[in-house]
């Protein structure tokens, strides 16, 4: 469930030019075409679906690197 | 990089060249920004995007009367996406967009401060003296920066760039 929710977001923010349905789970998003503004919005966004805050050390690349990335540090944030 | 002199038996220009490769570390970044994706991430995120992209002082200095100045604010996005560039970052590196500042100088041209982990970079890079240029014309802002670095305790070529 969740990684469709993160899916919707990253459709929503993430300002591919590619389908997002068409990227794997582990597809590197960034060479999708999300710029690091764009995963401002993306983690924004995922705050407000999640009802989370994302720390200042979690501010990296390889935190919304991927889909499954994102759902590893969102599973983190909410345990 | 090699030193080799393009010309061995011209003293001069051999001695020029040598100091170049031992003193002077150079690196530029750039970045354009589309003002509009600015405008609707402040419109869609409000308050919480603006506390997690700009410092106080940013966004007082880019308010104009009783708005936030959107051209400014997107200059100011990438001013700190181009130092991104030019600190070296890798995937793992935990970055805030508050930790690069754009300043006001007196003399009404646009600096650069680093803070924390920005800083902490800036420092193993080597990095120490920027030059920053800003610019925005209708949809797009754009910005530059330069920074150059001491090598062996010995400052380089100083640089300067109009806006």
């Amino acid at each position: 469930m969740s990684k469709e929710q993160i899916r919707q977001v990253l459709k929503e923010h993430g300002k591919f030019s590619a389908d997002i349905d068409t990227l794997a789970d582990d597809a590197d998003l960034y060479e999708a075409g999300m710029t690091s503004h764009a995963s401002v919005n993306v983690m924004l966004a995922l705050e407000d679906t999640f009802d989370l805050e994302f720390p200042d050390r979690m501010l990296k690349r390889s935190v919304f690197e991927s889909i499954n990335a994102i759902n590893a540090a969102i599973e983190e944030l909410t345990a | 990089m090699t030193c080799n002199p393009a010309f061995p038996h011209f003293k001069l220009r051999q001695h020029l060249q040598k100091k170049t490769c031992e003193e002077s570390v150079i690196r530029l970044g750039t970045d354009l920004v589309w003002i509009p994706e600015i405008q609707r991430s402040i419109l869609q995120f409000g308050d919480r995007y603006l506390r997690r992209m700009f410092s106080e002082r940013e966004l007082q200095d880019c308010h104009s009367g009783q708005q936030q100045s959107y051209a400014s604010l997107a200059a100011r996005v990438a001013a700190k996406e181009a130092t991104m560039k030019i600190l070296g970052l890798n995937k793992d590196t935990a970055l805030t967009w508050t930790s690069i500042e754009v300043v006001r100088r007196s003399n009404g041209s646009p600096g650069l401060r680093l803070y924390r982990e920005a800083q902490t970079l800036a420092n193993a890079a080597g990095l120490n003296d920027y030059v920053l240029s800003l610019s925005h014309e209708h949809e797009y802002a754009i910005a530059t920066v330069i920074a150059t670095s001491t090598v062996s305790g010995k400052k380089t070529n100083s640089i300067s760039v109009r806006n």
